[in-house]
Order: C-alpha cells, then structure tokens, then sequence
C-alpha cells in the first residue's frame, strides 16, 4: 500500500475496521499516523469533555436521594391497612356524634322549657317581690262581707 | 428492532441476582455512567437527571426479572438507552424544548489542559476541535449518536454497544463509521 490512507479509511479505522495493510502502513507513513493521531486525541479531548461536563453537572445530582419506590405489595398492605382504620373508626365516629346530638337535643329541650316559664309567669320577674305583699283584689275579703251583713 | 448479539461476557446469573440486595451499591456505582451517557446524549442536566432516576427506578422494578443474561452494566445501559430515546421522541412532538439543549463547558476543558501543562494556544486549539465534535454529534441520527457516546464516552467495545442497543455488530460498525464520518467532515479532516 504506497497511498495515503483515504479519509473514510481513517473512519474505518475508529470504527473498528482497522485491517493488518492499514496498520501497515499508518506505522510506515508518518503523514497518515499524524492524521490518525490528530482524530485520535480529538475523541479523547471529546471523552474528557463529555466527563468532566457530567462531573460538573452532577454535583447537584449527587443531592438527590435515591429513594426506593415501595412496591406494590407493601402498597397493597397499606391500602388494606387504611381501609381496616376505616373502618373500625366507622362506628366509633357514629356513636360519638349520636351522643353529641343527645346532648344538644337536652340542651334545646331544657332552654325551650326556660322559655315556657318565663312566658308563662303572670308578671315579670322584677316585680314578683311586690306580688308577695299585696294581695290580689282591692276590695273586702268574702269573709268581712258577711259578718258585715246583718 | 434486530436481534441482539451474543455478548462475550458468560455473566454469573446467581451471583448477579444477588447484587440487588443492597440496590444503593447498585446506584452509587452506576449512577455516573448513567446520568453522564444521558447528559451527552440530550444535553440536559434536568432530562438527564430524569432519565437517570427513571433508569435505576425500572431497574429495581424490574429486578426480579432480570435472568443475568448480560451483565448489570449492560442491562442498566439498555434502560438508559431506551429512556433517551424515549425522551428524543416526545422532545420532537414538543418544538420549544429544542431550544432546551445545553452547551457543554467547554472552558472547563481549556482551563484544565492549561493547567496540565498545555501552552494557551494548544488549549484554544483543544477547545475548538472539542467544540466541533460537539457540534457533529449534535447533528447525528438518535442511532448514530447513541453508537458514538457508547464508543468514544463509555469505551464500550463494538460487541458491548450490539447488547446495549439490540442491533448486529456490522449494524453497530456501519453507524459508527457514518458518525465518524460526520465528525471528521466537520473538524475539517478532508484530506
């Protein structure tokens, strides 16, 4: 092989088709191992790059957490779990908020009968005091009536 | 999708199965490689960052599945791959994140090659054929990309690439040597 190694022999050789002539002669030629050295310190200044960008970059990766995502059994086992609090909290819920609507049932009750007797007093309670020293009726008793009568 | 080759690893099934008792290990050790080929690939720390966690979560998912056919490396990287594709796939329904892709730190390469003892022009001159091949690699087909970034990022060997992505190892070659192609067409080596 007295030629020059080709352009697309020169890709040939990077691709892993490098054949016993053309190593041959990129040893015998120092135009073609030039050529040869110059593609390959290119794709190993491009590989450094390619780490030292990802290094850089990664240094706000390395903060993530891998977290270990739950599998579905253990999913499943939460479900039924949350579904068992359900429901056992189901009448315990039930029974308190009967006994809240007891109570507030008594309270009504108790205020409704507040209200008959306050509406119920013949007169109002600042005046009752009086009630007790004057009797009713501003006449004679029945009684001086007759002893009256001849 | 054509069938995948059989790889030359002879993995250890039971021994394999067994790794995924301590899965943290599992991310701790395979998380870089991970996010770093889906970085590459979309350019997007937040996409790369989900497709990464979405990675290890079908992993651990779908561990009890996993027959040690292939090493955990590679399987790891087939969910990886699928997943960028994926992500490839809704990016071109949804135009506007185009505009997403992000320019890799290519001053953060300059300055280390200058600080390794390179003169400011070698360094310069670094940066614009890095810059080129990134740029050749953006313009690649979602297949022709995936092969590169496996090659040249992962040095994943042409046997390791047909068991990560599903094709034949000539099928691999032929899209490597397109990709290569492109990215010597466009660091101006014509000659």
């Amino acid at each position: 092989m007295n030629e020059h190694l080709s352009p697309e022999e020169i890709s040939l050789w990077f691709a892993g088709g490098r054949t016993a002539e053309l190593e041959r002669h990129a040893a015998g030629c120092a135009e073609c191992g030039a050529r040869l050295g110059r593609m390959d310190s290119a794709l190993a200044e491009f590989r450094e790059s390619a780490r030292s960008w990802s290094e850089a970059q990664s240094e706000t990766a390395r903060r993530i957490v891998w977290n270990r995502p739950v599998s579905h059994m253990a999913r499943r086992w939460v479900l039924v779990a949350a579904s068992l609090v359900i429901l056992a909290s189901g009448p315990a819920y039930w029974r308190t908020r009967q006994q809240a609507r007891a109570a507030e049932m008594a309270h009504a009750d108790a205020l409704l009968q507040q209200v008959d007797a306050e509406i119920s007093r013949a007169v109002p309670q600042t005046m009752e005091p009086l009630v007790s020293l004057v009797t009713w009726g501003s006449g004679p008793s029945e009684e001086s009536q007759e002893k009256e009568l001849p | 999708m054509e069938p995948a080759v059989t790889t030359r690893w002879i993995p250890d099934a039971v021994e394999q199965t067994r790794e995924f008792d301590d899965f943290d290990a599992i991310v701790r050790l395979y998380w870089p490689r991970v996010f770093r080929f889906a970085l590459a690939s979309l350019r997007d720390r937040d996409a790369a960052e989900s497709v990464a966690q979405d990675c290890f979560h079908k992993a651990y998912r779908a561990r009890e599945r996993f027959r040690g056919d292939s090493s955990l490396s590679t399987w790891l990287m087939q969910i990886a791959v699928n997943l960028v594709h994926d992500c490839h796939r809704n990016r071109r329904l949804c135009f506007w994140n185009r505009t997403r892709a992000a320019a890799p730190e290519f001053d953060l390469i300059s300055k280390s090659l200058v600080q390794g003892g390179a003169s400011p022009e070698t360094a310069l001159l670094a940066k614009e054929r890095i810059a080129a091949v990134w740029a050749a690699v953006a313009k690649l087909s979602d297949r022709q990309r995936t092969v590169f970034l496996l090659r040249f990022v992962e040095e994943l060997d042409l046997l390791e690439i047909a068991a990560v992505t599903g094709l034949r190892e000539g099928t691999v070659k032929v899209h490597l040597f397109r990709a290569l192609e492109a990215v010597r067409k466009r660091m101006g080596e014509n000659q």
